[in-house]
C-alpha cells in the first residue's frame, strides 16, 4: 500500500511526546502524531481509550502535562481555547439553548465583531452547507438529533478554522442518518479543504470516511495508517479484532518462504505474511485471517485445506456467518447469500490463498 | 367488563373529592374573609357596612406605613439581589471545586432554611452586638441575605445540574474568553433560576416579622413589623388592607418565580 497521497501533503499538526494524567491514571502515554493539510484523519478506539481527551489536549479544553501540540510551525500547547485557531464539534452537540439557530451559528463571528452584514451571509452560507436553511429562527429544543448535529456543524466551520475536531459526531444518531451523515461529512471535508480530526469508536465510520484511521489503545497509537492498511496489515491481534472480524489462529513460526513466512498451524502448513515483528523458528505466533478470504468446501481431500466441523450457523442478511472448529480453534468463514448445502455438524475443508493471512504481533507487544 | 367497572369505580372515588375540599378551605378561609373585610365600609370587622377602599386611601395617607412600605421593598429588593451574587457565585465554585468536605459544605449551606427563625434572629442579635453594629437598615440587610441566600443557591444548583456543561466549552472553543464565556453562555443559562430564586427571596423577606424584630432599630419598620406591632392597639380594618396588600404582593412574587421555574423546566425536558 503508497501513502504518497497523504506523504506529499504539508504537515500542518505534529503532536510530540504528549503526556496527560487524572490522578495516577496515565491517560493520554507519550503519544506522537502528525497530520497534513485538508487530511481526515480519524482516531479510532474503544471508549477510555483516551481519544477525547486527545482531543480536549488539541482544543485546548486540557492541559497537557509534557509533550507539545505544534500547529502550522506554532507551538500551541499553552494557548487558551479561545486563541486557537481549531474548533469542535462536541459529542452531544452541545449547542447554547438559549439561543435561536442563527445566534448559535453567529456566535464565533460575533465574539469577532464582524460586521452584521457579513456575519448574516456567512451564517446561511453556513447553514446552506449543511442543509439547514430556513431554520434560522428556530431554538436548539425543537430541533431533532440529527439537525442539532448539522447546527453544531455549522457553528464549528463558520470561522474556518485550520482543524475541525470531531468527537463521535455521529454517536447519538440512528443506523440510517448515520450513514447517511458519514457520506455528508466527507463531502463537506472535501468541499471546505479543513482538516478533519474524527474520532469514532465505530470501526465502520473510520474506515468508510478517513484518508488515515489510527488505532488507539490505553492512550497510545498502535498503528497508523489507510483504511486498507488498518484492515489488511493489522500490526496487532486486538487491531484485527476492532476492525472487522478476524479469526486469530495460534500458530508456529517455520520460516521464510518468498517473502512472506511460513507457520505451522495444527496439521498444516500456512504460507503468510510477515507482519511488523521478527521471528525465529520455533517462535509461537498470531496469524489474522479474515473471514471473508475463507472458502468452504465439503470435499478437498489431501489438499492442504483445513479440516474441521460446523459449529454454528449465523444468518445476518447478506451474509452467512460459518463457525468451524479446527482442532480447538474456532474459525468464522463468510459464505455470501442464503446457503442450505451447509448444516451444523459437517465436516468441511477451509481454504484461503497463500499470504492472505498475516502475523501480528499479540496484545502483550501493544503496551 | 371494563365498561362496567369504570362508572362503579369512579362513583367510590368521588367522596374522596371532599378533602382537597376542606383542605382548601381550612386553607384559604381566613385570608379570604379578611381580604373581603378589607373593603368594608364599616370600623367595625363584625358587620358588613358596604363596599369601599377607604381603608386603602387611609393606608396610602399614613406616613409610618408608606415608609414602612419603602422600607420593606428597599430591604427585600437589596437583600435579594446581595444574595443573588453570593448564592450564584457559590453555587458555580462548589460545582466546580473538588473539595474534601463538599457534602458538608453543600449541607451547610441549606441550614438557615432550617433553624427556626427565632434561633437565627437571637443568634443574629448577639453576633451583631459583639460586632458593635448600629442596628437599622444595615443590620436588617444583612440578616435578610443571610436567609435568602440558599432560596437562590437551591435554585441555581438545581438548574446547574441539568445544565449541559459543554456548552460552556463550546463558547470557549469557539473564541470566547472566560469573561465572554460567562456573560454569554453561563449566565443566561442560569438566569431563569437565579431571577426565579430572586423572587423567592423577595416574598421571604418581604414578609418576614420574626428575624426583623430582633435586629432592627427604634426607628427603622418594615410592614411586617407594623402589622405585629398594630397587635398592641387592635387589629383595624386598616391592617386588613395593608395584610391584603402584602399577600397580593407575595403571592404574585411566587407565581412569577413559579412561572420562570416552569418554563425553565420545559425547556430543560426539550432538551433531553
Amino acid at each position: 500500500m503508497t501513502d504518497i497521497k497523504t506523504d506529499t501533503r504539508e504537515e500542518l499538526l505534529r503532536i510530540e511526546g504528549l503526556k496527560k494524567s487524572f490522578g495516577d491514571t496515565g491517560v493520554i502515554r507519550d503519544l506522537s502524531f502528525s497530520v497534513s493539510r485538508g487530511e481526515f484523519l480519524t482516531v479510532l478506539g474503544s471508549s477510555g481509550c483516551g481519544k477525547t481527551t486527545l482531543l480536549r489536549l488539541i482544543c485546548g479544553l486540557e492541559e497537557a502535562d509534557s509533550g507539545k501540540i505544534i500547529l502550522d510551525g506554532t507551538d500551541i500547547t499553552e494557548l487558551e481555547p479561545n486563541l486557537r485557531p481549531v474548533n469542535t464539534v462536541f459529542q452531544n452537540y452541545a449547542l447554547f439553548p438559549h439561543m435561536t439557530v442563527f445566534d448559535n451559528v453567529a456566535y464565533a463571528l460575533k465574539l469577532q465583531r464582524v460586521e452584521k452584514s457579513e456575519i448574516k451571509s456567512r451564517v446561511s452560507d453556513a447553514l446552506s452547507l449543511v442543509q439547514m436553511s430556513g431554520f434560522e429562527k428556530r431554538y436548539p429544543s425543537s430541533l431533532s438529533g440529527g439537525q442539532r448535529q448539522r447546527v453544531a456543524i455549522a457553528r464549528a466551520i463558520i470561522s474556518r478554522p485550520t482543524v475541525l475536531l470531531l468527537d463521535e459526531p455521529l454517536g447519538a444518531l440512528d443506523l440510517n442518518l448515520r450513514r447517511a451523515m458519514q457520506t455528508e461529512l466527507k463531502n463537506l471535508q472535501k468541499q471546505l479543504g479543513i482538516t478533519f480530526i474524527y474520532i469514532t469508536h465505530d470501526q465502520e465510520e473510520a474506515l468508510n470516511m478517513s484518508d488515515r484511521v489510527a488505532v488507539m489503545k490505553d492512550g497510545k497509537f498502535l498503528q497508523i495508517g489507510t483504511p486498507s492498511d488498518i484492515y489488511d496489515r493489522p500490526n496487532y491481534a486486538y487491531i484485527a479484532r476492532f476492525v472487522g472480524e478476524a479469526n486469530i489462529l495460534p500458530s508456529v513460526y517455520e520460516g521464510e518462504c518468498d517473502g512472506g513466512a511460513v507457520v505451522r498451524f495444527g496439521e498444516n502448513e500456512l504460507k503468510v505474511r510477515l507482519g511488523i515483528g521478527s521471528h525465529s523458528v520455533g517462535d509461537h505466533v498470531h496469524v489474522v485471517l479474515r473471514g471473508e478470504k475463507i472458502k468452504i468446501r465439503h470435499t478437498g481431500e489431501g489438499s492442504t485445506a483445513l479440516v474441521g466441523k460446523v459449529t454454528d450457523l449465523n444468518f445476518a442478511g447478506g451474509v452467512m456467518r460459518v463457525s468451524v472448529e479446527v482442532g480447538g480453534t474456532r474459525i468464522t468463514a463468510m459464505r455470501y447469500g442464503l446457503d442450505s448445502e451447509i448444516a451444523v455438524g459437517d465436516t468441511v475443508f477451509l481454504e484461503a490463498e497463500d499470504f492472505s493471512g498475516i502475523i501480528c504481533e499479540n496484545d502483550e507487544a501493544a503496551k | 367488563m371494563k365498561d362496567k367497572m369504570t362508572p362503579k369505580s369512579r362513583r367510590k372515588a368521588r367522596p374522596l373529592a371532599i378533602y382537597p375540599l376542606i383542605m382548601t378551605l381550612v386553607t384559604y378561609l381566613p385570608i379570604f374573609v379578611v381580604a373581603v373585610y378589607s373593603f368594608n365600609e364599616s370600623k367595625l370587622s363584625s358587620i358588613w357596612g358596604g363596599f369601599s377602599l377607604k381603608w386603602y386611601e387611609e393606608l396610602f395617607y399614613d406616613d409610618a406605613i408608606f415608609e414602612a412600605l419603602l422600607n420593606s421593598v428597599f430591604l427585600a429588593s437589596a437583600s435579594s439581589i446581595i444574595a443573588a451574587i453570593i448564592a450564584t457565585s457559590a453555587a458555580l465554585s462548589i460545582e466546580k471545586a473538588r473539595l474534601p468536605l463538599k457534602g458538608a459544605v453543600e449541607k451547610l449551606s441549606l441550614m438557615p432554611l432550617i433553624i427556626p427563625e427565632i434561633i437565627l434572629g437571637m443568634v443574629l442579635l448577639a453576633f451583631f452586638t459583639l460586632l458593635g453594629l448600629p442596628f437599622g437598615m444595615l443590620t436588617l440587610l444583612i440578616a435578610h441575605t443571610t436567609f435568602c441566600v440558599p432560596y437562590i443557591y437551591n435554585q441555581v444548583k438545581a438548574r446547574l445540574s441539568v445544565m449541559d456543561k459543554f456548552a460552556i466549552e463550546a463558547a470557549r472553543d469557539l473564541g470566547a474568553s472566560r469573561m465572554q464565556a460567562f456573560f454569554t453562555v453561563t449566565l443566561p443559562m442560569l438566569a431563569p433560576a437565579i431571577v426565579s430564586g430572586m423572587f423567592l427571596s423577595f416574598a421571604m423577606s418581604f414578609d418576614d416579622v420574626i428575624i426583623s424584630v430582633f435586629v432592627t432599630g427604634v426607628r427603622v419598620n418594615t410592614l411586617p413589623i407594623i402589622v405585629y406591632t398594630s397587635l398592641k392597639t387592635g387589629v383595624t380594618p386598616k391592617i386588613n388592607a395593608l395584610c391584603t396588600l402584602m399577600l397580593a404582593v407575595t403571592v404574585l412574587c411566587y407565581i412569577i418565580a413559579g412561572a420562570i421555574k416552569g418554563k425553565k423546566n420545559t425547556s430543560a425536558a426539550l432538551k433531553e
